[in-house]
């Protein structure tokens, strides 16, 4: 009975699998929305991240590269200088100043004490090697007849007779190209990325409309739809998932319907012969009735009168069975109409007063207008006369049963209370199964079928049933409002 | 003698059908198939006809809606193994008179026909203002109701189970047609609950002395009356 479950303040464990499966229910879109774009971030991250170390890789092999040639270059440069006698350097130095106007290259000669002997560098910047080791000087060397100092690449040599020989290449142009080069490529990741989120989202989008639809769907099917099937259009992950799912639907609408099929018809093939025995009774019961009364009579009268209380019980039975498999298999939402629960619940009381009365329990209703719910008027009346009956059987003489019907937050709430034994916690998520009857009532009649139509009901409604404790007593607490996110 | 058509094609129930009725007086005419049925039908020979929804190549449903549609008001009991709500809807709409899900108590469906076979020989006229029965009468129109003149103060559905069972005096009642009648529902409601109800107004109706008026048939239901059948 998946539309029941029984709760209570000072118990969870009785609560039904159905009632927790279905408080999960709602969050499940909110879970794949947040997986989808958890899953985008995380690649759009990786793929920033490696377009980064990409790029700081590219950027490490172009400057060294670059210092290598430019070094290599210098090298030759100072090897040169090196061949020509101190005598002629600060002019050789001169010569090729006037020949190399562009400003490609830097030279400066400078004495062991730092004094500036010849050359565009000015000044000996401090701390730089003289043993031909190339160094990347960042706007410090002093250059005559420039603006700012420039971007260079250095390398000084301190020659045989003290002086230090400083010779600097430009590397500002080459600098540019490779800035423009990487910011190109910094860009170019940016729109990479920008589009393949953009593609994900979309993609994921659609991934979501088909999960939500299946959602649809399999609710639908839970709800005992199983006529449905899930979509099937391609031939991805989903649709082999939702095929393999279709199959086992097939199977288990198959045997439902055999099973519902054997059940439906045993209860009627069971029903009919029952029946004549009934009527049989009934004449022999008759017949024995005119005939004179000896003692003979007087041993079967009793005898003819449990006989048929039995069969009448036997029939009740399968009458509510039938009932069950009958409402179950209802058209949803047929007959519904707009009802005020009011109105039928004081119907439903006017219906139990003489019952109640004749068994001096005391019938309260306490009902106040609330809101119209969309539902079948004869069902429910029947639900609740059900719940009503149930309450009043097990009820002792000189007790109380008490109707209640409140607006609640999400919607009306009728309460069924009596001040009988109540229902022991473990008891209470059996009790909604058919023929379950307490261990302390088995003596009561009925056809422990009573819940199970209300069940029924209450499932054709998307409406939900809660057994708790009233100290002492039972309150049966119907929630009419819908309990599935459709 | 009244003259009953059964149409079922069911041997056994239509064996049962025939019995129960032949054993109260009826002259049965029993047919089993969807064809001569419709013929039977519409020749408007019979005093009441009981159709089984389901028949071989023919929908009872058909029979009765072409009977209806040429104007045969014979009165039709519905007997169909199919019980929910919606297809009783149906087969009322399509001009059954009654309608019972098989398989049914013969008295029951002896206590319904009864029911429609008086309905179309002794007509209630509708501007009757007054329900006499022995020493019970009902005004329908204050609605007060009296025993040998004196008032009984009745509740409303005391009122609607008498009139139902004044309208239908001397004819057996069972629970079921009078918990379809009065409250208008078609479930079971158990034995229990309509005796109480029937209880309470037999207490008011029947004061202790006096001729009891409501009788309760052993098995079956209830009949109101000055004579026990």
């Amino acid at each position: 009975m998946s539309t029941l479950s029984s709760s209570d303040s000072s118990d969870a464990s009785a609560a039904s699998s159905a009632a927790s499966s279905r408080s999960r229910a709602p969050d499940i879109g909110r879970r794949w929305h947040a997986t989808t774009f958890r899953l985008l971030s995380v690649y759009g991250l990786i793929f920033a991240v490696s377009v980064m170390l990409l790029l700081g890789f590219m950027s490490w092999v172009v400057t060294g590269e670059m210092e290598r040639q430019n070094d290599l270059v210098m090298d030759w440069q100072l090897t040169y200088f090196g061949a020509i006698p101190r005598a002629e350097l600060a002019q050789t130095i001169g010569h090729r100043l006037e020949r190399e106007r562009m400003h490609a290259a830097y030279y400066g000669l400078f004495r062991a004490d730092g004094e500036h002997l010849a050359g565009d560098i000015t000044r000996l910047p401090a701390g730089i090697p003289t043993d031909r080791k190339g160094v990347t000087l960042d706007h410090t060397l002093p250059v005559a007849g420039a603006q700012t100092a420039p971007v260079v690449r250095a390398m000084a040599v301190r020659r045989r007779d003290g002086d230090v020989l400083l010779v600097a290449r430009d590397l500002t142009h080459i600098i540019r190209i490779r800035d423009t080069i990487l910011n190109a490529l910094l860009l170019s990741s940016g729109l990479c990325l920008a589009a393949g989120v953009a593609g994900g989202l979309a993609l994921g989008m659609r991934q979501m409309r088909r999960v939500r639809e299946i959602r649809r769907v399999t609710q639908l099917i839970a709800q005992g739809d199983l006529n449905q099937r899930l979509p099937v259009g391609g031939r991805d992950e989903l649709d082999m998932l939702s095929h393999l799912v279709n199959h086992m639907l097939d199977e288990v609408e198959r045997l439902m319907t055999e099973v519902k099929g054997a059940c439906d018809g045993i209860a009627h093939d069971l029903r009919t012969p029952l029946a004549h025995v009934r009527s049989l009774l009934a004449h022999i019961d008759e017949s024995a009735r005119g005939a004179s009364g000896d003692r003979q009579t007087h041993v079967w009268m009793p005898m003819l009168e449990r006989a048929r209380q039995e069969t009448d019980q036997l029939l009740d039975r399968f009458r509510a069975m039938l009932r069950i498999s009958e409402i179950g298999s209802l058209k949803r939402r047929g007959g519904f109409a707009e009802i005020h629960l009011d109105a039928l619940v004081r119907d439903v009381c006017e219906l139990y007063e003489p019952l109640a009365e004749s068994r001096s329990i005391s019938l309260g209703v306490e009902a106040t207008a609330v809101q119209v719910v969309h539902g079948d008027r004869a069902l429910l009346f029947e639900a609740l006369s059900n719940l009503l009956d149930n309450a009043l059987k097990f009820t002792p003489s000189g007790g109380a049963v008490c109707v209640k019907l409140a607006q609640m937050r999400d919607g009306p709430q009728v309460d069924v209370i009596d001040n009988g034994p109540g229902i022991p916690v473990e008891e209470r998520h059996a009790v909604m199964q058919r023929f379950y009857r307490g261990e302390h009532t088995r003596h009561i009649a009925g056809s422990g079928l009573g819940l199970g139509i209300v069940s029924a009901v209450l499932r054709v409604h998307d409406f939900s049933a809660r057994i708790g404790s009233a100290e002492p007593g039972t309150r049966v607490s119907v929630e009419c409002w819908p309990h599935t996110l459709a | 003698m009244l003259k009953v058509l059964t149409i079922e094609d069911d041997e056994i129930a239509a064996g049962e059908i025939v019995n129960e009725l032949s054993r109260r007086g009826f002259s049965v005419h029993w047919i089993d198939n969807g064809k001569e049925g419709m013929v039977c039908a519409l020749s408007d020979d019979y005093d009441v006809i009981t159709l089984d929804r389901m028949l071989p190549g023919m929908d009872g449903l058909s029979i009765l809606t072409t009977m209806r549609s040429i104007g045969v008001t014979t009165p039709v009991l519905m007997l169909s193994a199919l019980g929910d709500v919606d297809e009783r809807v149906r087969g009322l709409r399509a001009g059954g008179d009654d309608y019972l899900t098989k398989p049914f108590d013969p008295e029951e469906m002896v206590a319904r026909l009864e029911v429609l076979l008086r309905r179309r020989n002794a007509p209630m006229p509708q501007s009757e203002a007054v329900l006499n029965v022995g020493p019970i009468e009902l005004d329908l129109v204050s609605r007060k109701v009296r025993r040998d003149g004196e008032e009984i103060a009745l509740l409303p559905t005391e009122y609607r189970v008498l009139e139902y069972m004044m309208r239908h005096a001397g004819r057996t009642i069972t629970r079921t047609m009078l918990f379809e009648a009065v409250w208008g529902y078609h479930f079971d409601p158990g034995t229990n609950l309509i005796d109480v109800h029937m209880g309470r107004l037999r207490r008011k109706l029947d004061p202790p002395g006096a001729r009891a008026m409501i009788h309760t048939m052993r098995g079956s239901g209830y009949m109101f009356g000055e004579e026990q059948r």
